[in-house]
């Protein structure tokens, strides 16, 4: 660019030391390329509008199709534009997103391509990429991002027909519907007033309105609540196999709770992995995966909020979002945690405890939960030949186990009531 | 997924147009090198003919194409795979040889100064006079410059080009990609940079010829200050020059900058929209256009208020540098002074008068030969000169043509001259029929015109005829000729079969009153047309009693 600077100068000397027109014409030609090459490129792609379009959360196994929306709101065109964008690995569903394109006035193009749920997670989409620059090569390449957005890959459901748990557990008998408890701070809605109700449960601005006496309705306070406590302790689990198998349990944990939300069932959670997001500001990616990683500047990990038990589909997203970026750390083990995990919950609330193996210190930190009034029932995720042992020993003190080691094991759990384990 | 709809959706065989567009590569950029490189040479040459103006420096320009042309497609065709074997060092120097004796020719054509078959013999003996002219020369030395220009801008975008190993190569699958086949890199940035720092130093080359051409040359030696000289008016053909020289440049450096990014794109695994080609040259050739509609209309004689402010610095900045030398050469001298000095200054010395010459005549110089050369070492030299010569024209024609897959051996040589044996055959032939047809051409022509004449003279229009005038034999005639025209005009028209007497007796069927009388008037016009005797007065005026006779008969 600088012997041009320098052609520019000798022709200006020249042209005004010897006073030609013809030079001077050439020079304001060349001024204008280096002009537009100078201050319209880097204008033209400052102005230019680029949008993402897509769903930010997706169920394992779709695809997800993401479109980028670039509109050129100049009155010149954009001779080249090359964009790229940025997908996680595990994410690639065919090509990327490599294109160069041209852009003419005021046109808006669609750029589309997929991405696979592949595996559960919080994955970064972009940054998009874009580059454009001068015809002549005059000035260097400019550069612009669209900066990524993210996607949360929930984890894989199994679908559950029906849980054959034991029916004196609240959520194994849902057909009696019946309220031992309300709970005065849950209200559920209102009903005709019936001769016996309560006058302090009248409903009296709804009396009004309908002209006629409403009670109060709540929701019950202990029965047909469940919480699902997931281990997530790394040592607890054996080295050789952790990732399988800890995936398992996150899979187990989120098919258990949709298909207890499904039955219109209060459901929460509570572990002891970490969930990298509550960790920073800044979320860190996998270079290799792009799946969110647990920050490396921060020693002591805070577990995160347990999700108290509530019903609804809005309810499972969040027990689902939390389960796709939950991660396995050495936080607390299992056995320290488990008491101090389930102060917040109430009396008589199943605990479906999903942990790696069932030894005696978990049986008995798990008969200490029924010694609390809880209806604990235990699921060990990895293989146990012993197992027969542990459920014995649960039988004896009090809570159901069982061994949930792959799909094959969940089709048990499809069976009908009463042909059980 | 069906709810967005991509607007733009590449082709399968849309997505890897990275290689370069035939028509470009193969016309539209020989084209611009070629037209880049002579309106360089063709500035330099003007600013020439300015200095010397004869117009055998301006129909070099021609010269100049040609050979920029050969060497952009020379350059061209040495890069096919099959030729690369050719792209040496000796057969480049054959071509330039060639070049170079097509350059004497053209520059004998120019300046019409042939070589004489009366100084074959100096020639021979001084075979540098055949080459030391300056028309030759200069055009040489342009023709020699625009050739390594244009190989070299040539060779330039050859490298700058895709090539289908490369596109082969990048177009697979990462995993599927063999090492060994990995095309070398070439580094196309810089390519292109090269080539936009020759265009812009060229361009500072066709600045200054602009200069030099503007400068009235005769002015110069009568102004003091140096940029004070009048200013011609630019010649059409350099203005026209300029304008090729940066229009092309800009179109080529914009092609070299696709190229490049052409091939980042390919390596990156980019796909490319077909649009981007298209809209490339569109829009490089729109921005071209507006930007040279918006400079018209700028301001250009308001700019010369600058340029004096600009002349006036450059005189304050000299006066500065004059003074500052000024003062550095008195310093100097001061100081030398100090170690030069001398004791007394010299008297000053009067001059003596000058002896008076008186003036003697003149010698005759004695004729003398000049020292005779020696002969045997002259003839000797030129004829090695002419040896290696004609040794190394041989070489570089067989050369060069060998290289286009003409092989100069003996069945070659038979090959032509039989060729050229029947290419003459042919000719001949061709001719000969030619002549036939002319020729009979010719004779119905002939015939044709004699039959018309022939026409003419039936129906020549009446002419007043002084018979009085005419000698008896000529009267006799007439009557005759008069008497059978009128016979034919009542429709009793003669033959061309038909002898007089043949023709009496149709006569004298039509008018048989008259029979005696054409008889008469026949066997006179026999007598008058073959007869050698002498005819008298009275023959004709007996004869033309019976015309009369027969005339009145024929009115009848």
């Amino acid at each position: 660019m600088g012997t041009f600077s320098t052609l520019i100068i000798i022709m200006l000397v020249i042209a005004f030391l010897l006073r030609i027109d013809f030079i001077f014409y050439i020079i304001y030609i060349s001024i204008g390329v280096y002009a537009w090459a100078r201050w319209y490129v880097p204008r033209s792609l400052g102005r230019l509008e680029s949008e993402r379009i897509y769903r930010d959360h997706a169920f394992w196994g779709e695809i997800v199709p993401i479109a980028i929306r670039l509109r050129n709101p100049n009155r010149l065109p954009i001779p080249w534009l090359q964009v790229t964008e940025s997908v996680a690995v595990q994410l690639r569903q065919g090509q990327p997103l490599n294109q160069v394109i041209t852009l003419r006035p005021k046109e808006t193009v669609t750029l589309s391509y997929q991405v696979a749920a592949r595996k559960r997670g919080y994955y970064q989409i972009g940054p998009l990429y874009l580059t454009s620059g001068d015809l002549f090569g005059m000035m260097p390449d400019r550069h612009a991002i669209l900066p990524g957005q993210y996607l949360t890959v929930y984890p894989r459901i199994i679908p559950l027909t029906q849980l054959g748990l034991p029916s004196r557990l609240p959520f194994g008998t849902i057909a009696s519907r019946q309220r031992l408890f309300a709970d005065p701070a849950r209200p559920s809605g209102v009903r005709n007033y019936r001769s016996g109700d309560s006058l302090r449960q009248i409903n009296w601005k709804a009396s009004a309105h309908t002209r006629n006496l409403m009670v109060k309705t709540y929701q019950p306070a202990i029965s047909l609540e469940t919480a699902v406590l997931l281990n997530l302790h790394q040592d607890d689990y054996q080295r050789s196999d952790r990732l399988r198998t800890i995936e398992w349990a996150i899979q187990t944990a989120a098919s258990l709770a949709a298909h207890l939300i499904e039955q219109r069932q209060p459901v929460g959670l509570i572990s002891n992995g970490v969930d990298p997001l509550a960790l920073s500001d800044a979320p860190e990616f996998d270079e290799g995966t792009g799946r969110l990683i647990r920050p490396a500047a921060l020693p002591d990990t805070p577990l995160p909020p347990e999700i108290p038990p509530r019903n609804g589909r809005a309810h499972l997203m969040k027990i689902l979002e939390r389960l796709a970026r939950i991660e396995s750390e050495s936080t607390i083990p299992f056995v320290e945690w488990v008491t101090t995990a389930t102060f917040q919950l109430s009396w008589g609330v199943t605990i479906l405890i999903i942990t790696a193996r069932g030894p005696e210190p978990v049986c008995q930190a798990i008969h200490r939960l029924v010694r609390l009034g809880y209806n604990p029932v235990l699921i060990t995720i990895e293989p146990d030949a012993q197992f027969a042992q542990v459920r014995e020993r649960s039988r004896h003190l009090g809570f159901a186990a069982y061994n949930v080691i792959g799909l094959a094991d969940m089709d048990v759990w499809r069976q009908p009531v009463g042909r059980g384990w | 997924m069906s709810e967005i709809e991509p607007s733009v959706k590449l082709a399968a065989g849309e997505e890897q147009s990275y290689l370069t567009n035939k028509w470009s590569r193969t016309v539209s950029q020989p084209l611009l090198i070629t037209l880049m490189t002579t309106a360089l040479f063709a500035a330099i040459l003007n600013v020439i003919h300015s200095f010397s103006p004869n117009p055998i420096w301006l129909w070099l320009i021609p010269l100049v194409f040609f050979v920029s042309l050969e060497g952009v497609y020379t350059t061209l065709w040495l890069a096919q795979p099959r030729r690369r074997i050719l792209d040496r060092t000796a057969y480049h120097l054959s071509e330039l040889f060639v070049l170079l004796l097509i350059t004497r020719l053209y520059t004998w054509l120019l300046s019409g100064e042939w070589p004489q078959l009366a100084l074959a013999a100096n020639y021979l003996k001084y075979p540098w006079r055949l080459i030391l002219d300056v028309p030759f020369i200069i055009g040489a030395l342009l023709v020699v410059m625009a050739w390594f220009r244009a190989r070299a801008e040539s060779e330039t975008f050859t490298r700058l080009d895709i090539d289908e190993a490369e596109v082969h190569y990048y177009t697979q699958e990462v995993h599927q990609r063999e090492i060994g086949n990995k095309p070398v890199m070439t580094y196309r940035g810089d390519l292109a940079a090269t080539f936009f720092q020759h265009w812009v130093w060229g361009g500072m080359v066709v600045a200054i010829c602009v200069a030099l051409a503007s400068v009235d040359i005769p002015s110069v030696t009568t102004v003091s200050f140096p940029f004070g000289f009048s200013r011609l008016q630019l010649p059409a053909s350099l203005l026209l020059s300029v304008i090729i020289y940066f229009v092309a440049g800009m179109a080529l450096v914009s092609q070299a900058r696709l190229a490049t990014l052409n091939a980042r794109w390919l390596h990156d695994g980019m796909q490319k929209s077909p649009r981007v080609e298209r809209s490339w040259l569109r829009f490089g050739v729109f921005l071209v256009i507006v930007l040279a509609v918006v400079a018209a209309f700028l301001p250009l004689g308001s700019t010369f208020a600058i340029g004096r402010l600009l002349e006036a610095l450059i005189l304050g900045a000299a006066a500065v540098a004059s003074f500052i030398s000024f003062l550095v050469i008195l310093i100097t001298s001061l100081f030398l002074s100090l170690f030069f000095r001398q004791g007394t200054p010299p008297a000053p010395v009067t001059p003596e008068p000058l002896p008076t010459l008186i003036p003697t005549a003149t010698p005759i110089p004695v004729a003398t030969v000049p020292p005779a050369a020696d002969d045997t070492t002259t003839i000797l030299l030129s004829s090695m000169f002419w040896a290696l010569a004609v040794a190394g024209t041989v070489m570089a024609l067989s050369f060069y043509l060998r290289g286009r897959g003409i092989r100069p051996s003996r069945q070659t040589f038979r090959l032509l001259w039989a060729s050229l044996t029947g290419w003459l055959r042919e000719l001949w032939q061709g001719m000969a029929e030619q002549a036939g047809e002319v020729r009979l051409a010719v004779r119905q022509r002939l015939q044709r015109e004699k039959k018309e004449g022939e026409a003419k003279e039936k129906k020549r229009p009446f002419r007043f005829i002084r018979i009085n005038g005419l000698t008896p034999r000529q009267q006799i005639r007439y009557f005759y000729l008069s008497t059978v025209k009128r016979a034919s005009d009542r429709g009793v028209e003669r033959a061309e079969s038909e002898t007089p007497l043949e023709y009496m007796a149709d006569l004298q069927e039509n008018w048989p009153e008259a029979a005696e009388e054409l008889d008469t008037l026949t066997d006179a016009f026999l007598k008058a047309r073959y007869g050698r005797r002498e005819l008298e007065k009275e023959d004709a005026n007996r004869v033309k009693k019976r015309w009369k006779a027969v005339k009145r008969q024929l009115k009848k």
